[in-house]
């Protein structure tokens, strides 16, 4: 029997097909839950993510609710994962204290804060965003891991709201080409 | 006003728009080539991401937690914060405290009693004088139903906030009561084994005490082995720094105030 495509298991999950759900799971469990613990540098926050994409995915309901021209299966999980994941931020902020300018980079960077395993190297990722001038790593930062909206980061960075796009897009196109040059020799 | 929608596309990607904003605003995408180009572009590098991310190993037992409670959550069920089967032999701290609060209840009662019969004559005239009453409650619950609806769609996470153990008064019993944080109030969640048969009408209460104060959340009624299990919203208007919790066994179900002996009990 050869294997089910994402898209057979996900119309299967429609039907309700728990057997489907748990396949679906078991293949990718490991990156959705990696993806989640970086954006939330915290595994119990990690978990919860995972437990929303996969409430969701069963409900297949809105956000759970997958169609082809959203492009590739993966790439649409790792969306809602990161949905879940800034909303869980977004709830968990509202307790905390407000984001504080003088932090450095690297205490909000996600990641950080892992203990260092063998797999560290492989965070290209990380190395990635360091070489990013402080200011296109900090639009990643809020952007992209914080899911702050435009205005927030307005305010934050003290810069005028027509501007922000302009330099998310920038900070987000210098980090592919980062990512794309070191993908190509260290990885594998 | 395209120019403005124009200025949302970050916010569409961080979805950062209300629901009516994302509308507008999918409607505009449909007809602007530079948004749909724009939301491609980021898409694609955000997209690219998480590829260079590092691994994580998942905690043990994960699988299992997140595939029991997507299928738990199919059931509507959301008695999953409790724990399994526990033997707790804790004895109440202040055993004492729990005599004055019984016999706070049997003055409570005999005020309740009066309190009840002036509150049955005042309802008596009100329905009279306002026959919309009932309809206008009715409209009122499908309102609410359908906000419980759309609130329970919403997938909220939940963090058990507080958890005790209930203790036996002296009959056979124990159980669980777990307080958890909602979005919207909090949730109580009740779960108790191996208490005595029920007979008749009775029902088994569970009570929320602040200071002398008992207010009823939740009865239910047990199985063949004595389990039973109960959840109760508590809105965020009513949200008490509550002492204590106890379940009684009452005569009848939906009384205001405790008729019963104390079953189980707990300090909060």
């Amino acid at each position: 029997m050869s294997k089910p495509t994402d898209y057979e298991l996900y119309e299967q999950i429609r039907n309700k097909d728990k057997t489907a759900l748990e396949t679906l799971y078991n293949r990718y469990e490991k990156l959705l839950y990696s993806f989640a613990h970086r954006m939330m540098k915290d595994q119990q926050a990690a978990e919860e993510v995972m437990q929303d994409v996969f409430i969701k995915l069963w409900r297949g309901k809105g956000a759970g609710q997958y169609v082809k021209e959203r492009g590739k299966f993966s790439s649409w999980l790792l969306t809602i994962t990161r949905n879940a994941s800034i909303d869980l931020i977004r709830k968990k902020k509202a307790q905390e204290v407000e984001w504080d300018q003088r932090d450095s980079m690297n205490e909000e960077m996600p990641g950080v804060e892992e203990v260092v395993t063998d797999k560290e190297e492989r965070d290209q990722l990380r190395k990635a965003i360091d070489t990013l001038p402080d200011e296109q790593q900090r639009m990643i930062c809020l952007f992209y891991f914080q899911g702050l909206s435009q205005r927030e980061i307005a305010e934050k960075c003290e810069i005028p709201l027509g501007t922000v796009k302009g330099r998310v897009r920038l900070a987000l196109k210098k980090l592919r080409e980062h990512l794309d040059e070191k993908g190509g020799t260290t990885d594998e | 006003m395209n120019e403005k929608q124009c200025e949302n596309v970050l916010d569409y990607l961080n979805e950062q728009l209300t629901e009516k904003e994302r509308e507008e605003f999918e409607q505009h995408l449909r007809e602007c080539p530079d948004c749909q180009a724009e939301v491609q572009e980021l898409e694609n590098l955000m997209g690219g991401i998480p590829a260079y991310m590092k691994e994580a190993t998942p905690p043990a037992g994960m699988r299992e937690r997140v595939l029991n409670d997507v299928f738990k959550d199919e059931e509507n069920e959301h008695k999953n914060e409790t724990e399994e089967k526990q033997a707790p032999v804790l004895s109440p701290k202040k055993p004492n405290k729990w005599k004055v609060w019984a016999g706070a209840l049997a003055a409570g009662l005999l005020l309740s009693v009066g309190g009840n019969i002036f509150a049955g004559l005042q309802l008596q005239q009100l329905s009279s004088q306002n026959e919309d009453l009932e309809s206008n409650l009715s409209d009122l619950q499908v309102a609410l139903s359908k906000l419980e609806d759309r609130e329970s769609e919403n997938g909220d996470t939940m963090t058990p906030t507080e958890r005790t153990q209930l203790a036996s008064t002296g009959e056979a019993g124990s159980g669980v009561a777990t307080l958890v944080d909602r979005n919207i109030g909090s949730e109580l969640l009740v779960q108790v084994e191996e208490l005595t048969q029920l007979e008749g009408d009775q029902v088994y209460q569970v009570w929320l005490i602040e200071g002398e104060n008992p207010e009823p959340a939740g009865a239910f009624t047990t199985d063949g082995e004595g389990n039973g299990a109960v959840t109760f919203r508590i809105d965020e208007e009513n949200q008490k720094s509550w002492d204590a919790i106890a379940i009684t066994k009452e005569p009848k179900p939906n009384n205001q105030l405790p008729e019963g002996e104390v079953v189980l009990q707990a300090e909060l």
